[in-house]
C-alpha cells in the first residue's frame, strides 16, 4: 500500500528470521541448483514489464489497517500494478517467509460437510424453544431463496439441552461433552454469513473464495505463499471421512489457476496413503534405491549435455519422492501410536474414520505439513431420512467427531503445538430456524439451509480463547451484530499465517487473483489474541 | 483489543541485495525484451501506449479507472479523461498542460491534493512525459492488441543463409540486435523426437527413426513433417490442446457430477484437426454450427463446445442461477478462445484497464442468452447422434424433416391462436383437490416400500436409504391425507380477480386445480388455458417459478349438476418444446379418465377422440433426449440418492440411464424450469361444444411434479374460449401432421443414438430479455432490454445482419479483427516453443505481457489469415520446418544467464511432455497402445476408491482388453475427480477453460511414473517386446550381444535414440542387479505369457527394471 510505505513505528524488523529462511531455501540444494535458484530469483522479475512497486513487496501491512473500513484502503483492484507476492517458479515449494510475523505456522481445518446446525450445537436460542411449532413469521420468508422450504414452515426449537461451560461460561449443547472441556480454548464466530445456499457452491466458496469452479483453494494459496517445511511430505494434505466426498468434489482442494503443484494431496486410509506411493510388488526399498541411483546418474549425464535447469529440479524431485515414500508411509501409520493415544482419539487403525484422521492430522502437523484439511461428510440435516435427521443421524455425527476433536486439541496443547497451529471448525452455511416443512408428520426432524447465519470456531494459532464474536437474533436466523463474510474469515486466516490477504496474489487473466477476491475483505481483528 | 505488532522481516541486507538484483533485472528485461527506449522524448513525440499508458496504469487507474472513478475522474477513455472532475476542473485540457488538473495534482506539494494520493511523487521524467503528451494533444491510442496487425516487411539481416522460412528473418534480426547467434541445428534424433511429439503427441518408432537417419535428401526432414501431419494421430494430439479450451469433460460437474454423452463432440474435434478444417470454419461451427444454412449433424455436434459448461444438479439449486452461470461462462470462453481478452471482470463493472464498458458485457451476453438449455438434469436440448457415423446422413435427413414439420405445425398453431378473437371465461370458483392425488399416491408408495423391502439385489446401504426415504414419503403423505380429510373437500385457497384465479402460499401444490366458470359464448370450438406470470414485465428477464401440468381435463357441468367429460381432438401448443413433448407422449393422458388402469388401456388403444398415437416402441426407451425426460427429472432430485445409475457410466453407449421414475405420464404443458412469459395451451374439442343454459365449464389441472426439488405450482390461471369454426376445421390437418411427425420420430428411434447436448436457439416468441445486472447480481437487473452487440473497441458489428451467434462467429473472422489471428498463431507457437510470443495466452489486454517479437506476431497473424486462409496444418508446417524450431536445445551457461526463458529463441525448444504424452509414449513404446480413434470414453486402471461422489451411483470400472491401452485423450474425464495421474502431470480438471497449462516438476510425478501400475504394465510389456525384437534380429549371437541389443532397442523405443555408452553401462548394471535379485521375479504380472514366465523370468525381471528406469529418465519426460 502506497499509504504505508513508511514504517509503522509499532512494528519491528527481525533480520535474523529472514536470513534464516533464505538460508533454509538454499540449503540442501546442489550447487547447480543453487545457481538455478539464484538465477530464478532474478528470472521471476522478467515476468513483469514494470519497475514500480518492487520496493513495496517487502512491506507488510499493519493490523489496524487491515481491519479498517475497506473503502478507504482497499486497493485490491489495482493490485496487479504492484509486485505484491512473487515466487520463484522453478522452486514452487521452497519455504518462503511470510510478509510479517505469523501467529500460526500451520492450519488444521475441520470442514463438516453438509453444514451442521448451529442451533443444536453452539448458538443457544431459548426463545426459539418457546416458539417451537408456531408458523414462521412472513418477515423471515420475504425475499429469501431456500433450497427446499416452500409455503409457510413452522419454527423449530433447539433439539438438545444447552448449558454454560468452562471459565468463559459459553453455551454449548449436550451433544459435545468432549469439546466442552476445551470451551475455554475456543473462539466462536457466531455471525458467519455466505451468499450460497447449495452445498457444492457454498463449499467452493468456503474453500476457494468463489462459488464457481476454477479458483484456488485456501490450502493451495497457503502452500503457494509459504511453501512446505517438510519437503518429504506434500505441503497440503486432505483427509476424508463420513463415507462420501464432500459435495464440491476435488475442486475444494484444487489449485484453480495456480500451478497444479499447489493442489491438495488426498491421503487415504486404504491402499497407498498417497497415490502411487508404494513400490510395486517385488521392488524392495533397496532395489528402488539402486534403480534411482541409475536414474540419477543418467539424468546427470543428460544435464551435462543439455544444461537444462529443469533436469536439476527433476533429479531433486526423484530424491524427494524416495524420501516421501518412507516418510509419508510412516506418518500415516497410526499403529505407531500408544494404546492410550489411540483410545483418547477413539482411533482404530485401518478404518476410514474421522478419529483416525484427527490423529493423522496431529502427526502431519508435527512433521511440518502446512495445511491439513479434514472433511467429515453427513451433516446435511434436512430430516428427509434417519441418517440426516437432527434427532437421529446428527447425534451420530456428533459422536463421531466430538471425542477426536477433543483429543486433537488436548494432544496439540500437550505438545505445545496449539500455540502455532490454527484449528478451524465449520460447515459451509447454517441451518434455518424453521423446520423443513416437507416432512409433514415424519418422525425425522430437520432444518433447511440458511446462508444468513452460521457458527464456526477457531482455536490456537493466535486467536482469542474462550471468546465469542458476533451475534444472531433471538431466532438464530439473522445476524444482528458483527457479520463476518467468508472472505473476512479467509483474510483472518491468512493474517494469522503472516499474510496481508491483498498482497498474496497471483497474476491470471489480467487480474492479481486473490483468495479474498476483488470484493472488500477485512481481518477480523476482534478474534485475534 | 490488543494490537498485533507485525514485524517487518524482509528489510534485511539479504533482501536489499535481492532488491538491487531485481531492479537491475527488471531494467534488463525492459531493454532486452521490448526495446523500449526509456523515454520517448528523443523522438520528439510521445507515444501513448509506450510512454503514457504505463504511467496511468501504474499510478492512476486503480482509483480512476473502469472500476472506480474517484472524484469523478477516469483515465480509461479519452472523453472521460478530458472531462471535468468533482473538483470542478478539467482533468486534461488537450494542448494545455498548465490548465490540466492532472498536472496540477502531480506537481502539488499539498499532501491531500497531490497525486498519486498519499503516494510517492512521479519522477521528473514521468512528469515531463505527461506534460509533453498533453501539449501534443493528449491522444489516447488504442492499445496495440486492439489495433489490427500491420503488414510487416522482412527485416534486413546478416545471416541470410540461416533462414528457412520467412518467420526466421524476424527471429534472427532480433538475435542480431542482441548480438546473439542462433544455435546449430539439432541432431536428427533430437529433431525427429521433438517434431513427432509436437505434431502427433507420440515419439517416433525405431523404424521411423531409422528411415529418417538413412534419408540423406535435402528435404528429408520436411518429408517426415508431412508424414506426421497426415497421421491420424495428429488430430488426437491437437484435440488435447483444444479440449482444455472447450472445458471438455464427460461429466456435468458440481455435487452429483453425473456423466453426460459429449464424446461425439470430442471425436468431431479430432476429425476436424485430421481433416484440417480451416481455423475459421472450425470456430464458426463450434460457436454457431446450428445456425448455418443447411446445418448438418456434424455442424450441430460442433456446438456442444458451448454445452460443455457445468450443470448443477444438486437438490434445491435454482436452475435459472446456474443457467446464467453457464451463459456467462460461454461469454468468457468465447472471448478468451477467440481474442485472448478477459470479459469476466466486466461482469460486475467496467473493465478496470481496457476500454470495455459494463454495458458492453451484457450486450455480448445477449448473444448467449437466447438458447433453450436451462440447467436441466438431462441436459436438454439434446441431439440424437447415431453411434455409428455412417448413419449420420440418414439421421440428418430425418431430423431435418422433423424440424421442418414441427416448425410448420407450430407456426400454424400460433398463427391461428393470434388470429382468434378470444373471449375470457371469467373464473367463478377455484379449488385444489389434493385428496384425490394422495389416494393414488399412498397405495403406490406402499407398493414401492414393499418392493424395496423385497429387493435383494440392492446393496444394503442403498436399501436402507430407500426404505427410509419411501417410508418418509409415505408418512408424509398420510399426514397430508389426514389434513385433507379433516378439511372435508378441496382447498379453496384461491383469490379470484379480473376473472382469473391466483393461488396462495397455502394452496396445496400437488393437487388437481378445479377451475370453473360460465362460458361467454354458446358454442365452444377452442379453449385456451393460459398461465401468465404474476409480474409479466419483470418475468421477461427475471423469471418466476415454472410449472408442470400432468394432466388436463375439461368437463361440462349442467345446471342440474351433471358432469360430462369434453373429448378433445387435439391440444395446440405454444412452443416447439411442448409440441414435441405432446407428439412424443401422445395426448391421451391429457384427457384420459382418472383411473390409472384405463389410462394404460388408452395408451395401447388410442381412442377416436384423441389423435391416434401408440406408445413408443421399447427401443426408444433408450433414447433419452426426449423432453419427457426433462420433465420427469423435475421430480425431487434427491430421489436420485435412492436410485443411482445401476450400470457403469460407459458400459453401454447409453450411459445416462433414466434416473427417476415418474408415476404419472406427463402432459406436454409445462414451463421448465422457469416462467418467463405467459404460456398457453389450446384444447380443441372433437366437435363444437354446445353450452347449455346455466351450464358451467370445469377445467381440471393436475400437477404432481417437482421443479428444483420443490413441488411445481401454478400461481395464476386464465381461461379464454372461442367459437371460431376454423378450429374445428383444423382437426383433420392437425392430425395428419402429427401422425406424420410421429412416423418420422419413430424412424429416428430405430437408429441407435446417444443424446448429445447441443446449442438450440430460442424462437423469437420465447426469447428472454437481457438487461444489465447490477454489479453482476442476476437477481437485480437494471436498464433497458439490450440488443446483442460487440464491445465498442472492436470492429463494428455488420449492419443489417441478424444479431445472432452466427453473425458473431463470422464477425470474429472479419479481416480487420485485431486479435483473432494473433491469438490463434500465438497459441500454436506456444504449443511448439513452450512460451507464446505473447506469454500470457490468456490475456492480450493492456495488463498482459507484451509480445517478445511484435513484428513476428503480426507477420504470422496476417500470413495465417490472408495467405494461408486459416490452414492450420500449413501454419504448423511452416513453424516446425523453420530454422528457429530446428535449432538444438542445448543451453550454454551464457545463454542460460542471458535469456533463461529462451524468449529470444537463440536455441531450440525443450519442453516437458504433457500428461497425455507421458502416458501415450509409455503405451506406444511398450507396444500396448491401441490406436482406435473415437467412441465413448474409456476407464484405464486407476487406484480404487477415487470416485466417490455424493448421490451418484456411478462407478469406475477398470477397462479390460484394448480399452485399457487407448490414448489418454479417450480417458473418462470426471470433473470432481479427474484421472489422478493426468492431474499430477498438470492436465486440466476441465471445470473452466484453461488457456495454457503451466508445467510443474514435482515428486508426485516421480511417484506416478515409478509406481503407477500403468507404467509397471508398460515396463513389463516393453521387456517382452525387446526380447521378441531382439530374437528376430540376432539369431546366432552371444548372450552379451543379445543383452546390448535388447537395451539398445528398449532405449530407442522410449528415448527415440540409442543409448550413449555411459547409459548402456548403467542400464546393464541395473539389468544385472535385477536379474540376480530373486524377489524381483515377483514383478511378473498376469499379462505375461505363461510360457515365458517360468523359463525367462529373471531376464524379464531385469528388462522390466530397465523399462521402469527408461520411463523415469529426464530424457523420456521431455521433447
Amino acid at each position: 500500500m502506497r499509504e504505508h510505505d513508511h514504517d509503522d513505528p509499532k512494528t519491528s524488523s527481525d533480520p535474523h528470521i529472514a536470513e534464516e529462511q533464505e538460508r533454509a531455501a538454499l540449503t540442501g540444494m546442489l550447487p547447480a541448483e543453487k545457481l538455478a535458484y539464484l538465477q530464478a530469483q532474478t528470472r521471476r522479475h522478467f515476468l513483469r514489464n514494470f519497475t514500480a512497486g518492487v520496493g513495496t513487496m517487502f512491506l507488510g501491512a499493519s493490523l489496524p489497517e487491515l481491519c479498517r473500513s475497506v473503502h478507504a484502503t482497499d486497493r485490491s483492484i489495482d493490485g496487479n500494478l504492484r509486485i505484491d507476492f512473487v515466487r520463484d517458479p522453478s522452486h514452487p515449494l521452497s519455504v518462503l517467509p511470510p510478509q510479517f510475523a505469523p501467529t500460526a505456522k500451520r492450519i488444521i481445518y475441520l470442514h463438516m460437510a453438509g453444514a451442521p446446525s448451529q442451533l443444536e450445537l453452539f448458538d443457544y436460542k431459548p426463545d426459539l424453544a418457546h416458539l417451537d411449532g408456531k408458523d414462521c413469521p412472513q418477515s423471515f420468508l420475504a425475499g429469501k431463496r431456500f433450497a427446499f422450504i416452500t409455503g409457510v414452515p413452522k419454527l423449530l426449537g433447539p433439539q438438545y439441552p444447552f448449558h454454560r461451560a468452562g471459565q468463559s461460561g459459553q453455551w454449548i449443547s449436550d451433544r459435545l461433552p468432549h469439546l466442552e472441556k476445551h470451551v475455554d480454548d475456543l473462539c466462536f464466530i457466531k455471525s458467519m454469513k455466505t451468499d450460497q445456499f447449495n452445498h457444492a457452491p457454498a463449499q467452493l466458496l468456503v474453500q476457494t473464495g468463489n462459488a464457481r469452479l476454477g479458483y484456488a483453494s485456501i490450502g493451495s494459496w497457503v502452500t503457494y505463499g509459504l511453501g512446505t517445511e517438510n519437503q518429504n511430505l506434500p505441503g497440503f494434505i486432505v483427509l476424508i471421512s463420513g463415507g462420501n466426498m464432500p459435495d464440491g468434489g476435488k475442486q475444494l482442494w484444487g489449485s484453480g489457476f495456480l500451478p497444479s503443484v499447489y493442489q491438495g494431496v488426498q491421503c487415504q486410509s486404504h491402499g497407498d496413503p498417497v497415490l502411487y506411493l508404494k513400490n510395486p510388488e517385488g521392488v524392495s526399498r533397496q532395489a528402488r534405491r539402486s534403480m534411482l541411483d541409475i536414474v540419477d546418474e543418467i539424468n546427470r549425464q543428460e544435464h551435462k549435455e543439455f544444461g537444462d535447469p529443469e533436469t536439476v529440479s527433476r533429479i531433486a524431485q526423484y530424491e524427494m519422492a524416495f524420501r516421501m515414500q518412507m516418510e509419508a508411509t510412516d506418518t500415516m501409520d497410526i499403529h505407531k501410536e500408544s494404546a492410550a493415544t489411540l483410545a483418547a482419539y477413539g482411533a482404530r487403525p485401518g478404518e476410514a474414520s474421522f478419529a483416525n484422521n484427527c490423529l493423522v492430522a496431529r502427526r502431519l502437523a508435527e512433521r511440518g505439513v502446512r495445511f491439513i484439511q479434514l472433511y467429515h461428510w453427513g451433516w446435511d440435516s434436512h430430516g428427509a431420512a434417519a441418517k440426516e435427521a437432527l434427532n437421529l443421524g446428527f447425534q451420530d455425527r456428533c459422536r463421531e467427531t466430538d471425542q477426536p476433536i477433543g483429543a486433537l486439541l488436548d494432544d496439540l496443547k500437550q505438545r505445545g503445538m496449539l500455540e502455532d497451529t490454527l484449528v478451524v471448525w465449520g460447515g459451509e452455511f447454517g441451518r434455518t430456524s424453521m423446520k423443513e416443512n416437507r416432512n409433514g408428520g415424519s418422525p425425522f426432524v430437520g432444518r433447511d439451509h440458511n446462508p444468513g447465519a452460521f457458527t464456526i470456531w477457531m482455536a490456537g494459532g493466535g486467536v482469542k480463547s474462550g471468546y465469542t464474536h458476533g451475534k444472531t437474533d433471538a431466532m438464530g436466523y439473522e445476524i444482528v451484530k458483527d457479520p463476518v463474510e467468508v472472505r473476512d474469515l479467509h483474510a483472518t486466516m491468512l493474517y494469522a499465517l503472516g499474510f496481508d490477504h491483498r498482497k498474496l496474489n497471483y497474476p491470471y487473466q489480467g487480474l492479481e487473483q486473490k483468495l479474498t477476491t476483488v470484493n472488500p475483505a477485512r481481518v477480523v481483528g476482534e478474534v485475534l489474541a | 483489543m490488543k494490537t498485533v505488532k507485525p514485524s517487518r522481516l524482509r528489510t534485511t541486507i539479504a533482501t536489499l541485495a535481492t532488491l538491487f538484483v531485481a531492479i537491475v533485472a527488471v531494467g534488463f528485461a525492459r531493454r532486452a525484451l521490448h526495446s523500449r527506449e526509456a523515454a520517448g522524448l528523443h523522438e520528439g513525440h510521445t507515444n501513448f501506449s509506450r510512454d503514457i499508458r504505463p504511467i496511468l496504469n501504474q499510478n492512476c487507474v486503480g482509483c480512476h479507472g473502469g472500476v472506480r472513478q474517484k472524484g469523478g475522474v477516469s483515465f480509461i477513455f479519452r472523453d472521460e479523461a478530458s472531462g471535468t472532475g468533482k473538483s470542478g476542473h478539467r482533468t486534461i485540457v488537450p494542448g494545455d498542460p498548465n490548465g490540466s488538473e492532472l498536472m496540477v495534482r502531480v506537481l502539488s506539494r499539498d499532501s491531500e491534493a497531490h497525486m498519486p494520493y498519499h503516494g510517492p511523487r512521479l519522477n521528473d521524467q514521468q512528469i515531463e512525459l505527461l506534460r509533453q503528451w498533453i501539449k501534443e494533444g493528449a491522444q489516447f491510442d488504442d492499445y496495440w492488441a486492439f489495433v489490427a496487425p500491420k503488414p510487416q516487411s522482412l527485416p534486413e539481416v546478416q545471416r541470410k543463409g540461416w533462414i528457412r522460412q520467412p518467420l526466421d528473418t524476424f527471429v534472427v534480426a532480433r538475435l542480431e540486435t542482441e548480438h546473439l547467434s542462433p544455435s546449430p541445428e539439432a541432431g536428427k534424433s533430437e529433431l525427429l523426437r521433438r517434431a513427432s511429439l509436437d505434431i502427433t503427441g507420440l515419439p517416433p518408432t525405431p523404424q521411423e527413426e531409422a528411415a529418417f537417419a538413412a534419408d540423406d535428401s535435402s528435404n528429408a526432414y520436411e518429408k517426415q513433417v508431412d508424414r506426421l501431419l497426415s497421421s491420424p494421430r495428429y488430430g488426437e494430439r491437437w484435440a488435447s490442446m483444444w479440449l482444455d479450451l472447450a472445458r471438455y469433460a464427460d461429466s456435468m460437474g458440481f455435487e452429483k457430477d453425473l456423466s453426460r454423452n459429449v464424446w461425439p463432440y470430442r471425436d468431431w474435434v479430432v476429425n476436424a484437426f485430421n481433416r484440417n478444417m480451416p481455423y475459421d470454419q472450425f470456430l464458426i461451427r463450434q460457436l454457431a454450427g446450428d445456425l448455418l444454412p443447411n446445418a448438418t449433424i456434424n455442424d450441430r455436434i460442433a456446438t456442444t463446445f458451448h454445452r460443455l459448461t457445468p450443470n448443477n444438479d444438486e437438490g434445491g439449486t435454482d436452475d435459472e442461477e446456474y443457467r446464467m452461470i453457464a451463459v456467462m461462462d460461454r461469454v468468457a470462453t468465447t472471448w478468451q478462445v477467440t481474442s485472448g481478452v478477459t470479459m469476466n471482470c466486466v461482469q460486475c463493472h467496467s473493465h478496470p484497464y481496457d476500454p470495455i464498458h459494463h454495458a458492453d458485457y451484457y450486450k455480448s451476453l445477449a448473444f448467449f442468452n437466447k438458447q433453450r438449455d436451462s440447467d436441466l438434469t438431462e441436459d436438454t436440448p439434446v441431439l440424437p447422434v447415431p453411434v455409428d457415423q455412417t448413419q449420420y446422413p440418414a439421421a440428418d435427413k430425418l431430423e431435418d424433416d422433423v424440424r421442418a414439420l414441427v416448425d410448420s405445425i407450430e407456426s400454424s398453431d400460433r398463427a391461428m391462436e393470434a388470429a382468434t378473437s378470444w373471449k375470457q371465461l371469467p373464473i367463478e370458483s377455484a379449488a385444489a383437490d389434493d385428496l384425490v392425488i394422495l389416494k393414488d399416491k399412498i397405495p403406490a408408495l406402499e407398493k414401492a416400500l414393499d418392493s424395496a423391502k423385497k429387493n435383494a439385489r440392492l446393496p444394503a446401504e442403498q436399501k436402507a436409504e430407500r426404505l427410509v426415504s419411501t417410508k418418509k414419503s409415505l408418512d408424509e403423505s398420510r399426514t397430508q391425507m389426514a389434513a385433507a380429510e379433516k378439511r372435508n373437500g378441496p382447498a379453496k385457497t384461491f383469490t379470484l380477480k379480473n376473472g382469473e384465479a391466483f393461488a396462495n402460499p397455502e394452496t396445496p401444490a400437488q393437487s388437481i386445480y378445479q377451475i370453473a366458470g360460465k362460458s361467454p359464448v354458446s358454442q365452444i370450438t377452442a379453449l385456451r388455458i393460459q398461465i401468465p406470470p404474476i409480474d409479466a414485465q419483470k418475468a421477461s428477464h427475471t423469471p418466476e417459478e415454472g410449472f408442470i401440468v400432468n394432466r388436463l381435463q375439461v368437463f361440462m357441468v349442467t345446471a342440474e349438476g351433471q358432469k360430462k367429460l369434453v373429448p378433445m381432438a387435439y391440444f395446440g401448443q405454444d412452443s416447439e418444446e411442448n409440441l414435441m413433448a405432446a407428439e412424443r407422449e401422445g395426448e391421451p393422458p391429457l384427457a384420459a379418465p382418472e383411473n390409472p388402469g384405463a389410462r394404460a388401456a388408452v395408451k395401447e388403444k388410442p381412442s377416436n377422440t384423441a389423435s391416434t398415437k401408440i406408445a413408443l416402441k421399447s427401443a426408444s426407451a433408450l433414447r433419452l433426449n426426449e423432453d419427457r425426460a426433462a420433465k420427469t427429472s423435475q421430480h425431487d432430485k434427491r430421489v436420485d440418492k435412492a436410485k443411482p445409475v445401476p450400470a457403469p457410466p460407459m458400459k453401454t453407449a447409453f450411459a445416462a440411464a433414466p434416473r427417476t421414475i415418474q408415476e404419472e405420464i406427463p402432459s406436454p404443458f409445462a414451463a421448465l424450469p422457469k416462467l418467463f412469459q405467459a404460456r398457453w395451451m389450446i384444447g380443441v374439442p372433437a366437435e363444437p361444444v354446445i353450452v347449455g343454459r346455466d351450464a358451467q365449464l370445469e377445467i381440471n389441472i393436475k400437477q404432481v411434479g417437482d421443479i428444483d426439488s420443490k413441488p411445481a405450482k401454478i400461481m395464476r390461471v386464465r381461461i379464454d374460449v372461442s367459437d371460431d369454426a376454423r378450429w374445428t376445421q383444423s382437426i383433420g390437418k392437425h392430425k395428419a401432421n402429427t401422425d406424420h411427425l410421429f412416423a418420422l420420430d419413430n424412424q429416428i428411434h430405430d437408429i441407435l443414438t446417444v443424446p448429445v447436448p447441443v446449442m438450440v436457439e430460442q424462437q423469437p416468441y420465447e426469447r428472454r430479455a437481457t438487461l444489465e445486472f447490477e454489479r453482476g447480481n442476476f437477481l437485480t437487473k437494471v436498464g433497458p432490454d439490450l440488443e446483442p452487440d460487440v464491445p465498442a473497441i472492436f470492429p463494428k458489428f455488420p449492419k443489417g445482419a441478424p444479431r445472432n451467434r452466427l453473425t458473431l462467429a463470422k464477425w470474429f473472422f472479419q479481416p480487420d479483427q485485431p486479435l483473432t489471428a494473433r491469438v490463434a498463431v500465438n497459441r500454436y507457437w506456444e504449443e511448439l516453443f513452450g512460451t507464446g510470443i505473447v506469454e500470457t495466452l490468456e490475456n492480450f489486454g493492456s495488463v498482459g505481457e507484451l509480445p517478445s517479437h511484435p513484428e513476428l506476431l503480426d507477420y504470422l497473424a496476417l500470413h495465417f489469415q490472408n495467405d494461408l486462409h486459416w490452414n492450420t496444418k500449413a501454419l504448423i508446417r511452416e513453424i516446425v520446418t523453420s530454422a528457429t524450431y530446428r535449432q538444438s536445445a542445448v543451453e550454454t551457461p551464457q545463454l542460460l544467464a542471458r535469456d533463461p526463458k529462451n524468449r529470444l529463441l537463440a536455441r531450440g525448444p525443450r519442453q516437458r511432455l504433457t500428461a497425455e504424452m507421458v502416458r501415450d509414449q509409455a503405451l506406444l513404446a511398450s507396444g500396448l497402445l491401441d490406436t482406435t480413434v473415437g467412441g465413448p470414453p474409456v476407464m484405464p486402471p486407476q487406484p480404487a476408491g477415487i470416485w466417490n461422489s455424493v448421490y451418484s451411483g456411478e462407478k469406475w470400472t477398470d477397462a479390460t482388453g484394448s480399452n485399457r491401452y487407448r490414448r489418454a485423450i479417450y480417458t473418462f474425464v470426471k470433473r470432481t475427480s479427474g484421472y489422478p495421474s493426468a492431474l499430477i502431470f498438470d492436465a486440466s480438471d476441465r471445470d473452466v477453460m484453461l488457456p495454457r497449462r503451466i508445467p510443474t516438476n514435482t515428486p508426485l510425478q516421480a511417484l506416478v511414473t515409478l509406481n503407477d501400475p500403468v507404467y509397471q504394465e508398460a515396463s513389463n510389456a516393453l521387456a517382452l517386446r525387446v526380447i521378441d525384437m531382439t530374437r528376430s534380429q540376432l539369431n546366432n549371437s552371444t548372450g552379451e550381444d543379445i543383452l546390448s541389443e535388447q537395451l539398445c532397442n528398449a532405449t530407442k523405443l522410449v528415448l527415440s535414440r540409442p543409448p550413449t555408452d555411459g547409459e548402456l553401462v548403467l542400464l546393464r548394471q541395473a539389468y544385472e542387479r535385477a536379474f540376480r535379485n530373486q524377489s524381483s521375479a515377483r514383478l511378473l504380472r498376469a499379462n505375461y505369457p505363461p510360457s515365458t514366465r517360468t523359463s525367462r523370468s529373471a531376464e524379464i525381471a531385469g528388462l522390466t527394471t530397465v523399462g521402469n528406469i527408461l520411463f523415469n529418465l529426464d530424457a523420456a519426460l521431455v521433447r
